[in-house]
This record gives structure tokens, C-alpha cells and sequence, in this order.
């Protein structure tokens, strides 16, 4: 019998000098970093490699990593990126984590600074996790995150999309073209303000086996929240759990919108609204949808009830 | 392409000759040690690096930190300080974290000691974790964290608001100075004695996106738990999830109170107090207030009911 290595950590010499002890357990694949702040900070090959001196830019790292083979590029504390331009931060490298290092508000900043500007998504299997999205120009973003055709498999961990001021939203936060599979957020907080923006997520066409888990909506949307009615998705669309929406805006929107025969399944889904005996979601969206243990409340100084308003006994 | 490393883990010796490993997948800033049961303890310059010479203060370990970097301070078991005037331990460094290691009494103890102690928190982007913070002054201390104006995205993670008996309690547990946002209490534990506390959280002004989630008060707070209706909030300004609410003295006050135009959620708020006929958020608080399956229960022997009372049914 062959025995095994007992460890996970490897060992290997960095540029400069610098020994680093590697923990294959976590991934095989290389380890970026990124820090605006850092004084060395540069786009330059031959840094990057550890955090003394990292990359300048997430946008820079990106085209240094390698497709598919589990890098991770960590975003240091306090980094700051502008993104002024359409695709300005492009995450177009499949199969790559994006982590950001942090809490609070010295969490890695994206921020989103001109009407047309967005952060594009545009490849497989991605990972993103604990990085803020904010819009920064005083006429609003019109989409904030543009997730492209092709992005299979992409998740969002923890984390903040959100506008700085009333007037300096992300009208659209998250834009998900047509026929994605598998996108999940996860843990993310969605924030605006009582101002224009109209969703948090919306999708352009179809789409399957979205999942929204552990998520937090707070804001006024004059569209809808979710805004998903685009296309008709007959197979599994979509699975929200474990999520608090409220939208409390005297402009805000319905909380989600589907086509009738988009198949979907909510759980403990809990909606705190004030639009006067709204639903949720509409009763002529919600023909192949079903609920577990979803509240909503749309009048201030109440409790909630449940939603879908059916139940069938067994 | 460039070719990264394989790790988020790197060496660095350390004064003494020790080399320590770090993994920069938790944060890249730098990492401190606090003891006070240690031998060879220090509050010096070259102390704090590793556990084995920690410091022997977190104040002093506060002052030894980089703002807004990642820096994390760790606490070791059985760490107890002593917080003998106002002030006396001061969380005035931006964007740092502070651990506390241990499980039950192991954890980190800081005694306010003195009616005037206070614990003070002046800095945005703290991380507080899995300390106790326990009133041991006779008479009971006045305010026990004083969270100054100033402290945007403050988190309090895990850690314990006590009085250490029914005459040493924290009269107020926490106050919190106007303007502050995003201010979360996450899986904290606030308990007081049948004595003279009068409430466990107080605002002094405006806040917006204050959270308390997972939280567990018991005790007897004579004006509320969580006395929040200083000033009107008509953005964002509260939300509540899967919190208990123990009030079981004689003197209990009211659980919440807010301004009536203050926003408010509630989620999964269940609340035990036996002031009869009393509901956990008055009527005249809730204009702006909405709860999801919050229950409360306002007499020995009684199962809770659902409040705010009135529900309306979907239409459209």
C-alpha cells in the first residue's frame, strides 16, 4: 500500500526571497493579490504574488490568472477600484475566485462611476465573494452588474450591491442575459435608497436553477425587486430561500415578478412592504410557483400573513 | 499570464526567532496576541506578536495596531481586564478586529468597575467578537458601551452584556450616540438581575440600519430593552431577526419603543414578559413598524400571541 502525504500545505520560494507554506487543501490553483493602498501596489508582471506587493488593480489580476485550474485572487482590505467605463472591471476569466478581505466598510470597494459604467461578468464558473458594488455618480447606474450570456455556474457570496446616496444608485444592481444556469447569490445585501432605481436583479430571457439564499433586500424599487418575467421558464427556474425583502418606498414595486409559468419555489421568503394589499407576487405570476412557511406584512403596524394566499389540504 | 503562488500562507519570523505562519485568506493585515495570564505578558513595543510574549492590555494592544488595514487583535482564554474609569478601554482605531478565544468563562472579561467605567467605542469599521463585557461596581455602573458618534459599520459579534449581580449590574448595558449607521448586534446576550437597570440598548439620537440578530436579552430593564424612540428615523432604521426578549421582573419595562414614524422590521421576535395587557411594541410606536411571525407572551402560564396585532389580507 502506497501512503499518502498527511498535510495539504506545501511549501515554495516566492520572488524576493519570500517563503511561503502552501495549502493545497483550499485549492491547487495559483494565489493573486490586490491592494489599491498599498504603497508597492503595481500592474506590472512579477507582482501580485504576495500581499507586500500586490496588484493595483482586480481588473489587472484578472488577465494574470489562469482559466479553469482554481485560481484565487485575494482583494486586500480597503482596496478601492473605479470602474468608469461599460466593462470597465471585466471578470471575464473562467473558473476563478474573486475573494475580498475585510469587514465593514474597509471591505474591497467597486465603485461604479459613471451612468453607463458596469462591472461585466462574462465567463464560466465563477466565484465572487465579500466585495462591495456601489454607484457613485449623482445621476444613477443604469446596471450595476452585467452579467453576460455564458455565465454558468457563477456565485456571489456575501456580497453588497448597493447606491451611496438617494441619488447616486444602481437603478439596475444585477442585469442577467439570457439563458444562465446555475447563478446563485448567496448571503448578499442588496441596499438602495428612496430614489429611481427600479431592480435589484433582473433577467433578460431565460434562465434556470437560479438560487437566492440568504439574502437581504432593503430599498425602494419601482419596478420590482426581483424583476424576472422576461421569459417563461417551464423546467426549474427558480429557488429563493431563507431571504428578508422589504421595500418601503411610497414609488416601490411589486417584490417579484414571474411569468405565470415559471416554475419556482419560495421558503421562508418574508416581505415587509407598504403597498396597500399587494401580494408579493402577483396572483397571475404565480401559477407554477409554491411556498413554505413565506410571510408578508404590506401595511405598516400589522403582521404578516401567508403567501401564496392558497393552501390545499392533503 | 503570470504565475502566482500556490498559498495564502506565508512566513515571517517574529522578534525571539519565531516564525510564524499566516494565512492572508483571513485578512492581510497584521495579527496580535493579549494576555494578562501569560508569563512574559508585556504592554511593551516588541511584545503582542505571537501568543507566547502577548500584550498584556487590549487598550494597549488597540494602540499598537494600523488603521483600516485588516489588522486582527486576538484575545486569549481566561484574558481579564479591568475598565476602571470612563474610557479606560477605548476603541478608537478604525477598520481593526478584535477576537476573543475561549468558550464560557474562558472568554475574555472586561470589568467595569467604577459607577463611571465605560467601555468606548470611537472608531468606524470595528469588529468585536466573543468578548464579556460585566459590570462588578456596587450600585451598578452608569452606562456599560458607550458607542460614540463616529462608528459607522460597527459589528458586535458574539460577546456578553452583563451585570455580575443583582447590586453590580449596567444600568444602561449599551448607548449609542446619534448618526451612527449600520450598527449590528449579532448573537449577543444582554442579561441583568431583578435590580436597578433601566435598559439594555439606548439611543441618543437618529440611526439608520441598526441590526440585532440572533440576540438573547433576559433580565429587568425598568424603561425598555432596547429604548430606541429618541428621535425619529423615517429612513431605514431598524430591523430585527430571530431574537428572544426575557423581561421577568416585577419593574420590567416595555420591550422596544420607537418613534411612531421610525421604520422598523421585525422577524421571528419572540417575546416573554409578564407585564399584563402590555404589548412588546406599542401601539402608538408601530406606525412605521412591520413583523413577520413575532410572538409574545405577557403572562405566567400563557402561550404567546402575534404581534402587532393586526394583520390585513392580500386583495390583489
Amino acid at each position: 500500500m502506497d501512503h499518502a502525504t498527511k498535510t495539504s500545505h506545501f511549501s515554495r520560494k516566492q520572488p524576493g526571497g519570500m517563503f511561503a507554506i502552501e495549502d493545497q487543501g483550499t485549492s491547487t490553483g495559483d494565489r493573486f493579490f490586490v491592494g489599491s493602498t498599498v504603497t508597492a501596489a503595481a500592474d506590472s508582471v512579477g507582482a501580485g504574488r504576495n500581499p507586500e506587493l500586490p496588484f493595483a488593480t482586480l481588473e489587472y489580476a484578472i488577465g494574470q490568472t489562469t482559466a479553469d485550474q482554481g485560481d484565487i485572487i485575494y482583494v486586500m482590505p480597503a482596496h478601492v477600484e473605479d470602474v468608469a467605463t461599460a466593462g470597465g472591471l471585466d471578470i471575464d476569466k473562467a473558473g476563478i475566485s474573486i475573494i475580498g478581505l475585510g469587514w465593514g466598510d474597509i471591505r474591497p470597494k467597486i465603485q461604479i462611476s459613471a451612468t453607463d459604467a458596469t462591472v461585466s461578468v462574462d465567463a464560466d464558473d465563477l466565484w465572487i465573494e465579500n466585495l462591495i458594488f456601489e454607484g457613485t455618480i449623482d445621476t444613477g447606474v443604469v446596471i450595476g452588474v452585467d452579467v453576460k450570456t455564458g455565465c454558468d455556474d457563477l456565485t456571489f457570496k456575501s456580497c453588497v450591491f448597493r447606491g451611496t446616496t438617494t441619488a447616486m444608485e444602481l437603478l439596475i444592481a444585477v442585469n442577467i442575459a439570457a439563458t444562465n444556469d446555475r447563478i446563485t447569490f448567496d448571503g448578499c445585501e442588496f441596499i438602495e435608497h428612496v430614489g429611481t432605481a427600479s431592480a435589484a436583479i433582473v433577467t433578460e430571457g431565460a434562465f434556470t436553477n437560479m438560487v437566492v439564499k440568504n439574502c437581504y433586500f432593503n430599498g425602494t424599487w419601482s419596478a420590482a425587486t426581483l424583476d424576472l418575467d422576461a421569459a417563461a421558464v417551464t423546467t426549474q427556474a427558480l429557488y429563493v430561500a431563507d431571504c428578508s425583502m422589504t421595500s418601503h418606498g411610497a414609488a416601490d414595486g411589486i417584490v417579484f415578478t414571474l411569468d405565470d409559468t415559471t416554475v419556482a419555489q419560495f421558503m421562508r421568503v418574508n416581505t415587509f412592504c407598504v403597498e396597500d394589499d399587494q401580494l408579493p407576487l402577483a396572483t397571475a405570476d404565480s401559477g407554477a410557483s409554491l411556498g413554505v412557511e413565506c410571510y408578508g406584512t404590506d401595511a405598516y403596524g400589522t403582521h404578516g400573513i401567508l403567501w401564496p394566499t392558497v393552501a390545499a389540504a392533503w | 499570464m503570470t504565475l502566482g503562488n500556490k498559498t495564502a500562507l506565508f512566513g515571517r519570523q517574529q522578534p525571539g526567532g519565531t516564525v510564524s505562519i499566516e494565512s492572508m485568506h483571513i485578512t492581510t493585515g497584521d495579527r496580535w496576541w493579549v494576555s494578562s495570564t501569560t508569563t512574559g505578558a508585556v504592554d511593551a513595543a516588541d511584545a503582542g506578536r505571537s501568543p507566547d510574549v502577548p500584550f498584556a492590555t487590549l487598550d494597549y494592544a488597540i494602540s499598537q495596531v494600523t488603521a483600516s488595514v485588516g489588522d486582527i487583535i486576538y484575545v486569549m482564554p481566561a484574558h481579564a481586564e479591568d475598565v476602571d474609569g470612563a474610557a479606560a478601554l477605548n476603541f478608537d482605531v478604525a477598520g481593526i478586529k478584535v477576537v476573543g478565544l475561549g468558550r464560557g468563562d474562558l472568554r475574555p472579561i472586561f470589568s467595569l468597575s467604577a459607577e463611571a467605567s465605560t467601555v468606548q467605542f470611537d472608531a468606524d469599521d470595528l469588529w468585536i467578537e466573543n468578548l464579556i463585557f460585566e459590570g462588578t461596581f456596587t450600585n451598578g455602573t452608569t452606562v456599560g458601551l458607550d458607542i460614540k458618534t463616529g462608528c459607522d459599520d460597527l459589528m458586535i459579534k458574539n460577546c456578553v452584556i452583563r451585570g455580575g449581580a443583582i447590586t453590580t449590574e449596567l444600568l444602561v448595558g449599551v448607548t449609542i450616540e446619534a448618526t451612527n449607521n449600520r450598527i449590528t448586534f449579532d448573537g449577543c446576550e444582554f442579561y441583568e438581575h431583578a435590580g436597578d437597570a433601566t435598559v439594555a440598548v439606548i439611543s441618543e439620537g437618529a440611526f439608520t440600519d441598526l441590526r440585532f440578530l440572533r440576540c438573547t436579552w433576559i433580565g429587568t430593564w425598568a424603561t425598555a430593552i432596547l429604548d430606541l424612540d429618541h428621535t425619529a428615523v423615517t429612513t431605514q432604521a431598524l430591523y430585527m431577526e430571530d431574537c428572544t426578549m426575557v423581561s421577568h421582573g416585577a419593574a420590567d419595562g416595555l420591550m422596544i419603543t420607537l418613534a411612531d414614524t421610525t421604520v422598523a422590521q421585525f422577524l421571528r421576535v419572540s417575546t416573554f414578559g409578564n407585564q399584563s395587557a402590555v404589548i412588546p411594541l406599542a401601539a402608538a410606536d408601530d406606525g412605521a413598524s412591520l413583523g413577520i411571525q413575532c410572538f409574545g407572551t405577557d403572562a405566567f402560564e400563557t402561550s404567546g400571541i402575534v404581534w402587532p396585532h393586526d394583520a390585513t389580507a392580500w386583495t390583489t
